[in-house]
């Protein structure tokens, strides 16, 4: 090849959530690691909500954390407001959620890759991935540079033939003043992935200092801020308010009178977005008998430079978005720094990948965040690490790292991504956790920092904080098993609901002695509530996934299957589930087909039965 | 090809005895048969209605309805089976009556073409019955089991709906507590609960069991946890033969089956669940039905493991069935040596003062005996199933449950209030995961991709998202 400017093991392209947290993974596992982004300064930028966190995306920045990812300890170095949502309800839904200071997380982000040994930072923007007989090879520049490396991880984010809208304006861009990446696309699909378009959008941001705020509704966050890395204590930072004000009927008004020209109605957009996400003229739409929706007014940084108006995604004309602005209450004389805009993007659709992330028809190429149609900071860095670790464990001729549905959300995210493909973008959700009772954000520590350090990302210091936490939590478990109180142990009594014992386990003398962290106490206090639940959750996910263990052999040949129908055999042909629980999900196949796959799996494991029994092999025994 | 499209009559006779079942699929169905069957039956569910039929002015007889309303039915279209006691000249007066009213002869096997056309079976399958239901003539058990299929899911369907809604509720304000929404109050989702739990106590209250709504013969197999029960049914069925494990799904809670003898036909149940004490609701449900299918039963086989050596729990089962019908059988009697055995059925005579005859599902040791055996106490016992509408009350628009499918309403109820008791608690989400097990216990397995479902609702019902 020409013009090879270096040679790395591994080549991570995009500096976003999912990209940093890969280039970081791989170079502190070992692997010489470039990061190309298009810009230093837009490592680990906020490009919407500026916030990380919330619920089930806060049990994953917990996750990331304890794999010895960055985002944990980012956001607790540059959060503003921290809160732990869900507090009146059980543990298990509860998650972390922190603002932050936008500009001082990128910064944190770039500053902590820049100091991490084996990497080395580019800025340029690919135009190419160069393969040689299914293997990734290298990446090739605009500016003519190639970087070799046997392993490539793709966080392309919305970059990929990204197309912005603001009412009738549509103009090529990745981010608001930013290029988009036009030509990789194309190279891509030379390579043989399949790609497709997919949609978002972003809320317009406000001058802070033009705005009325104090007349508004206050959200503080928590007196104690919760840390989210297992390595903090506690949070020292100040905390900043946030605001929350509501649309109104000449808010909606206005919408309704300017759709013609909202590219979401008028046709100008066709891709999909996401529902969970909806933009200010779809809530307007669809749900037209609400007379007010809420909207959060958040600071973006420390000294209220500029505020992010969380409710009002859009991608109305400039002049519709001012008249919003207007007769919001608050924002009534706000300047508008940045519009907001719809942008759609280029994905590959996931099912094309394996459970390492890495794509299944080209060997050494990984993708992760919202190339694989997610959406999302914590869902991209969850798929960071992993695709980072999987590159890195690839050069070393290791087995991937797979985290289980029961193991991990990031396990549950990737694995719904590959097995049921995506039709929005895939936002996580407590309720697509079958396990969600063990999937905590209390107890990530102790579900991933074993796998964490096993592959190289958790460094002493965590590690001998993580076995002193294990022990501890043993001793007080062990204590409260072996002490009895009215003829029941205390752990027993723990496990009953709503028994005060929870509150008042400090003021045990024996327990206070122990001195132990409030932290331990809790975990402890978790882990008794729920254990005689886990043992029901397991059951019922057996027998939920009666249908999922299905498998179908991966060498079946639809068209060889009598009685299938013509449909049926085309669209199984082309999507080529893995379980016939997948089989039913595929649109245009009826119940009928599936009794007849059944049967004739079921014709060839006897056949497959008879002749092994034939040939002596297998003796049947009781 | 046949038409699909009208409705078919076909009528056929069991092979002994005067019972005639007359069976007709397509789309007059239902008003045919209420024009000439009391009481009228509504198209609300798959049912047995005992009644009266009109065959002409002046003579009515007593017979069963079994109604299949489509797709949920063999054919996929609606159908009906009126089974009744009736010779040659009424049955031909009664088509005659159905001719007249525009239904047509149905060409053979036309039923099972049907049900192929409809996409309800394949080829392979279609074979099957015609091989094995057709040619037996055990329809009334085949109308039985497929009255099954899918009946818990019918019958339940506004239940899961009920269940679905609340859950949709719940887990929106897990995953979406930060919108400016209050999706459901703790109160309010335990008073839904509430009703819930009375419709499913009703459903099970209304229903009959299934073994009730056959009319052959029953021969239960009773015993102690792993007495081998399961082993002996499957090999006196010849399980691997036969159309009921062909449609896996479709009678996977069905542990019965039609056993077919040199000289007579009868129901085999399994009687699962006898145990000596009980400690959970679910072990005193299983227990019952195990009680409702043994007083079902003309026959018990009483199965005792003759490898092991304590006997305690056996004797326990053992007084729990009448002594008259008692067919004492030795089950895994080839993990013994010939003297053992010798020995150890002398003491089981011992022990309960009958003898054992020895058998094995393992090497089909005594299996063509107990047959023969079996085959000679029906017979003994004469046509006794002749009055098939004598429970003609219990019948009377009835839902018919398996042991299984009762035990499964039970565990729901469970599920329920345990969903309560949570919510009760403040644990929304241990609260949400009962209801995904009430939820699963009434629901067919192909239909419970609930995660789905529960987002798909939250977003068509709720503005969400900041």
């Amino acid at each position: 090849m020409q013009n090879t400017n270096d040679t790395f093991d591994c080549v991570v392209i995009g500096g976003g959530h999912a990209g940093a947290e890969a280039a970081h993974a791989a170079a502190r596992i070992g692997a010489k690691t470039c990061l190309i982004t298009v810009s230093k300064d837009t490592i680990g930028k906020m490009s919407c909500n500026p916030a990380i966190g919330g619920l089930a995306k806060g049990q994953i920045a917990r996750e990331v954390d304890a794999l010895g990812g960055l985002m944990g300890l980012a956001i607790d170095a540059t959060g503003i407001q921290f809160r732990l949502l869900n507090r009146s309800k059980g543990p298990a839904v509860q998650a972390p959620r922190a603002q932050a200071d936008k500009y001082k997380y990128k910064d944190h982000i770039r500053g902590q890759l820049e100091q991490t040994a084996n990497l080395t930072i580019v800025e340029a923007m690919v135009s190419q991935i160069i393969t040689d007989g299914g293997s990734v090879q290298a990446a090739v520049c605009t500016d003519g540079k190639t970087y070799r490396a046997a392993t490539v991880v793709l966080t392309t984010g919305t970059f990929l033939r990204g197309l912005m809208h603001i009412g009738t304006e549509q103009f090529s861009g990745g981010r608001l003043d930013e290029p988009a990446a036009s030509e990789l696309s194309a190279s891509l699909e030379n390579i043989g992935l399949r790609l497709d378009r997919l949609k978002t959008g972003t809320p317009p941001r406000l001058d802070a200092t033009t705005m009325d705020l104090d007349r508004l509704e206050i959200q503080r966050g928590d007196e104690r801020p919760e840390p989210f890395s297992f390595m903090n204590d506690k949070i020292d930072r100040p905390q900043i308010p946030c605001w929350i004000t509501y649309t109104n009927e000449k808010i909606h008004e206005i919408i309704r009178g300017n759709l013609h020209r909202a590219p979401l109605y008028s046709g100008q957009i066709c891709s999909t977005g996401p529902r969970y996400c909806p933009s200010i003229e779809t809530k307007i739409v669809r749900f037209a008998d609400k007379s007010r929706h809420q909207v959060f007014l958040e600071p973006e940084d420390e000294v209220k430079s500029t505020i992010y108006c969380n409710g009002i995604s859009t991608s109305l004309p400039k002049d519709v978005q001012e008249q919003i602005v207007k007769s919001l209450p608050g924002t009534e004389n706000a300047r508008i720094i940045h519009y907001g805009y719809a942008i759609e993007y280029d994905y590959c659709p996931p099912t094309q990948l394996k459970p390492s992330l890495e794509t299944k028809g080209i060997s050494g190429l990984f993708l992760a965040g919202q190339i694989n149609g997610t959406s999302g900071y914590e869902e991209a860095a969850g798929q960071g690490i992993i695709a980072g670790i999987n590159a890195a464990r690839k050069l070393q001729n290791k087995d991937p790292i797979v985290l289980g549905r029961d193991q991990a959300y990031i396990g549950v995210l990737i694995d719904d991504l590959l097995t049921r493909g995506i039709d929005e973008p895939y936002r996580m959700f407590t309720s697509r956790a079958e396990y969600r009772l063990s999937l905590r954000a209390d107890n990530a520590d102790r579900r991933l920092t074993q796998t964490g350090r096993a592959v190289g990302l958790v460094p002493a210091e965590r590690w001998t904080r993580y076995t002193r936490k294990l022990k501890a939590i043993d001793r007080l478990g062990r204590y409260l098993r072996g002490h009895t109180s009215e003829g029941k142990s205390l752990w027993d009594q723990l496990r009953q609901p709503k028994n005060p014992l929870a509150r008042t386990l400090s003021e045990n003398p024996d327990i206070r002695r122990m001195g132990l962290s409030e932290d331990i106490l809790r975990a402890v206090v978790i882990d008794a509530k729920y254990e005689g639940y886990l043992a029901k959750q397991d059951r019922l996910v057996a027998n939920f996934r009666t249908l999922e263990n299905k498998k179908i052999p991966g060498d079946l040949d639809y068209h060889s299957i009598e009685h299938l129908r013509v449909e049926a055999k085309e669209k199984l042909s082309a999507f080529r589930p893995t379980t016939l629980a997948q089989a039913c999900r595929i649109s245009g196949v009826t119940p009928a087909d599936i009794t007849v796959i059944q049967v004739h799996l079921r014709r060839r494991l006897s056949a497959e039965q008879t002749n092994k029994a034939n040939s002596g092999v297998d003796k049947t025994t009781r | 090809m046949y038409d699909v499209n009208d409705t078919i009559v076909a009528v056929s006779s069991a092979s002994s005895g005067p019972r005639v079942i007359v069976r007709m699929a397509g789309p007059d169905t239902l008003d045919v048969c209420n024009r000439i069957f009391n009481p009228p039956v509504a198209a609300k569910a798959n049912r047995i209605v005992a009644g009266s039929l009109s065959i002409d002015a002046e003579l009515d007889v007593d017979a069963k309805l079994y109604v299949f309303l489509e797709p949920r039915s063999y054919t996929g279209d609606t159908l009906a089976e009126i089974h009744l006691y009736a010779p040659p000249t009424v049955t031909e007066a009664l088509v005659g009556r159905l001719l007249a009213r525009g239904v047509r002869t149905a060409g053979p096997g036309e039923f099972t073409a049907r049900a192929y056309l409809n996409g309800k079976i394949d080829l392979a399958q279609a074979e099957a019955v015609n091989e094995i239901v057709v040619s037996s003539n055990g329809y009334q058990l085949a109308a039985a089991e497929r009255l099954l299929s899918g009946q818990l899911g019918h019958a339940t369907e506004e239940i899961q709906g009920a269940i679905m809604d609340c859950l949709t509720l719940i887990e929106a304000g897990l995953d979406f507590s930060g919108e400016d929404i209050e999706f459901i109050t703790r109160g309010q989702a335990v008073e839904r609960l509430t009703s819930v739990r009375e419709q499913l106590r009703q459903l099970l209250a209304g229903s009959i069991s299934y073994e009730s709504a056959i009319d052959l013969p029953a021969v239960g197999i009773a015993g102690a946890p792993n007495a081998g029960k399961s082993s002996l049914l499957n090999k006196l069925l010849g399980r691997e033969r036969s159309i009921v494990s062909e449609r896996g799904k479709t009678t996977r809670d069905v542990l019965s089956g039609l056993l077919t003898m040199v000289h007579s036909r009868c129901v085999l149940f399994d009687c699962a669940g006898l145990v000596s004490s009980t400690h959970t609701i679910l072990d005193e449900l299983a227990q019952q039905a195990a009680m409702e299918a043994l007083h079902h039963s003309s026959v018990v086989v009483f199965c005792v493991d003759v490898a092991k050596t304590d006997f305690a729990e056996d004797v326990s089962v053992r007084q729990l069935i009448e002594p008259q019908i008692l067919l004492p059988v030795a089950t895994k009697s080839d993990l013994l040596t010939e003297e053992e055995l010798t020995h150890r059925r002398a003491r089981l005579s011992e022990l309960f003062g009958t003898d054992f005859v020895a058998a094995s599902a393992q090497d089909d040791r005594g299996v063509d005996r107990l047959r023969e055996i079996i085959d000679s106490k029906v017979v003994e016992l004469g046509v006794h199933s002749g009055t098939g509408c004598s429970r003609s009350e219990a019948l009377q628009d009835s839902i018919a449950l398996t042991a299984r499918h009762r035990q499964a309403v039970t565990e729901a109820i469970e599920s329920v209030n345990e969903s309560v008791d949570e919510l009760k608690a403040g644990n929304d989400e241990i609260a949400a995961m009962m209801l995904r097990a009430a939820y699963q216990a009434v629901t067919d397995i192909e239909q419970q991709h609930v995660d789905e479902q529960v987002l798909d609702r939250i977003f068509s019902s709720f503005c969400i998202g900041k």
